[in-house]
């Protein structure tokens, strides 16, 4: 019904009244005649119905051949509309320029949709596509969506497929990552040696395989061989193996931190000033002023994106904040200076050392020219075994 | 004998060659003649298809021609809601339909 209503209302109709005579036969003389009526209403002076306004001139040989009368109440539709803005030009010409701008922005890509990533990141592979020419506001008909994505295939290793397509103003990115193969394990038939990766003294040692040259509690030099992969039978056959080993060893190291008396630092004043752009179609336009960020700052952006039903537009909002610094002078006694190395020491032992056991630690702290400088030096026990590849000539 | 013919054809019972037809080869009645098809939604619409023409039409009674038969509708606030060439709808409070030649 809704179907009809339309059709009706796109074609237009006339609501109009029908008095005296013989309107039964006026009726009947409608219906032979093709002439569609419908909401046919009884009034006191007679009866209302409507009909198209294609058929409403024709009725009128029939009123006169049935003596009735007919008058127009009321007029409806598309046509009638048309007609009453037919001065208008503003209408139509706001109209055409609506549709020749979609037209025109329908030629450019407003979105960009990237399905199918798991390890990789969307931004990842929007910063390589953007390389590539497709961007938010490129034009479509310049991508050539096969060399883009044979490109990507050369510059994202991880991807095995991916699918350039171009729907209207979306650019939908279908990937497909690669299973990457398992990492390379040792080749077992390699033959090598352990030697020591730094200057120390073995505390344990764990052959897996080849034959140890040295024992625990023997001191070795960085390079030293610990573990030789040459091993000689009583006949004097050699045969080589892929030596492996773990080797604990007490190793000597020292780290050395500098707090310097007088510093300068700079701290947030509280005062933050935000600047605010609408992304509009890859353009931005500034919302506020320019901020006065002064001297020091540090700047903070966010970009809020709109969507509507999940679709997201090109429409985006960005933030960016400047929080303004203070320059501040601080002069440091030599006991705060002394815990701020102390502090400092800690953090770079947790980094040094994140693979060894310290043993002992002897840190010595003085003052030259203004600077507290703290040195420790350590014993720390680590795996010093690292496997060299014994290269044979053939 | 005569009168009795007479009778029959006035009443309208006559069979029609189409209705024997129909009836012979096992086929709705109403594809090979001209019988008019009424479908009635509860007793607020009836669709007349083959409609002929109105012989009356008010707000408690319309009378439509469907050919060989004379369709009379009875009720409150009856309206036509949409008549074309072949098909007439009426709408309203439906209280009674009858026939008439």
């Amino acid at each position: 019904m809704f179907l009809v209503r339309l059709l009706r209302y796109l074609k237009g109709y006339v609501r109009f009244t029908i008095t005296g005579g013989f309107i039964e036969r006026f009726l009947n003389l409608c219906s032979r005649g093709g002439v569609p009526l419908w909401d046919l209403e009884h009034t006191q002076e007679g009866m209302i119905s409507s009909t198209t306004v294609k058929h409403y001139p024709g009725l009128r040989g029939y009123a006169r051949r049935t003596g009735v009368r007919l008058r127009v109440k009321e007029r409806h539709g598309f046509p009638f509309l048309l007609r009453r803005y037919r001065k208008r030009w503003g209408i139509f010409v706001g109209l055409l320029a609506f549709f020749i701008f979609l037209g025109a922005m329908s030629n450019f890509i407003w979105q960009i949709q990237v399905v199918g990533n798991e390890t990789l990141t969307e931004e990842e592979i929007v910063a390589q596509l953007e390389e590539l020419g497709v961007t938010i506001g490129a034009n479509r008909h310049k991508i050539d969506t096969r060399w883009v994505e044979r490109n990507m295939l050369l510059r994202l290793e991880e991807l095995s497929w991916i699918g350039v397509n171009l729907t209207g103003s979306t650019a939908e990115i279908e990937v497909k990552e690669r299973v990457m193969p398992p990492e390379k394990i040792d080749d077992e038939k390699q033959p090598t040696n352990v030697i020591a990766g730094e200057s120390g003294q073995i505390k344990y040692m764990e052959v897996y395989d080849g034959k140890a040259v040295v024992s625990v509690g023997d001191t070795v030099v960085k390079g030293d061989i610990i573990v030789s992969g040459v091993l000689e039978d009583s006949k004097g056959k050699t045969t080589f193996k892929h030596a492996r080993a773990k080797v604990m060893a007490q190793v000597p190291a020292s780290l050395s931190v500098e707090v310097s008396l007088n510093q300068t630092i700079y701290e947030p004043s509280g005062k933050m000033p935000v600047e605010r752009k609408l992304c509009l179609f890859g353009l931005e336009v500034p919302l506020s002023l320019p901020a006065k960020t002064g001297e020091f700052y540090n700047r903070y952006e966010s970009v809020k994106n709109f969507s509507v039903l999940g679709r997201k537009l090109p429409v985006s909002l960005k933030s960016i904040g400047y929080e303004q610094l203070e320059k501040v002078e601080i002069v440091y006694t030599e006991d705060q200076a002394l815990a701020e190395a102390q502090n400092q020491l800690l953090a770079l032992e947790a980094q040094s050392f994140a693979d060894a056991t310290v043993v002992t630690k002897n840190p010595v702290a003085f003052v030259e020219q203004d600077t507290l400088i703290m040195k420790a030096e350590y014993i720390v026990e680590k795996d010093i075994a690292v496997v060299q590849e014994i290269l044979i000539k053939e | 004998m005569a009168r009795q013919k007479e009778n029959k054809g006035q009443t309208g019972e006559q069979p029609r060659i189409s209705s024997a037809l129909a009836r012979i080869l096992e086929m709705p009645e109403t594809a090979l003649s001209d019988v008019p098809t009424i479908e009635i939604s509860g007793n607020t619409e009836a669709v007349i298809d083959g409609c002929k023409g109105i012989v009356e039409y008010s707000e408690e009674k319309i009378r439509i021609n469907t050919g060989r038969l004379i369709l009379c509708i009875t009720g409150r606030n009856l309206q036509l809601k949409c008549m074309t060439a072949q098909s007439a709808v009426v709408t309203g409070y439906l209280l009674s339909i009858g026939f008439s030649v």
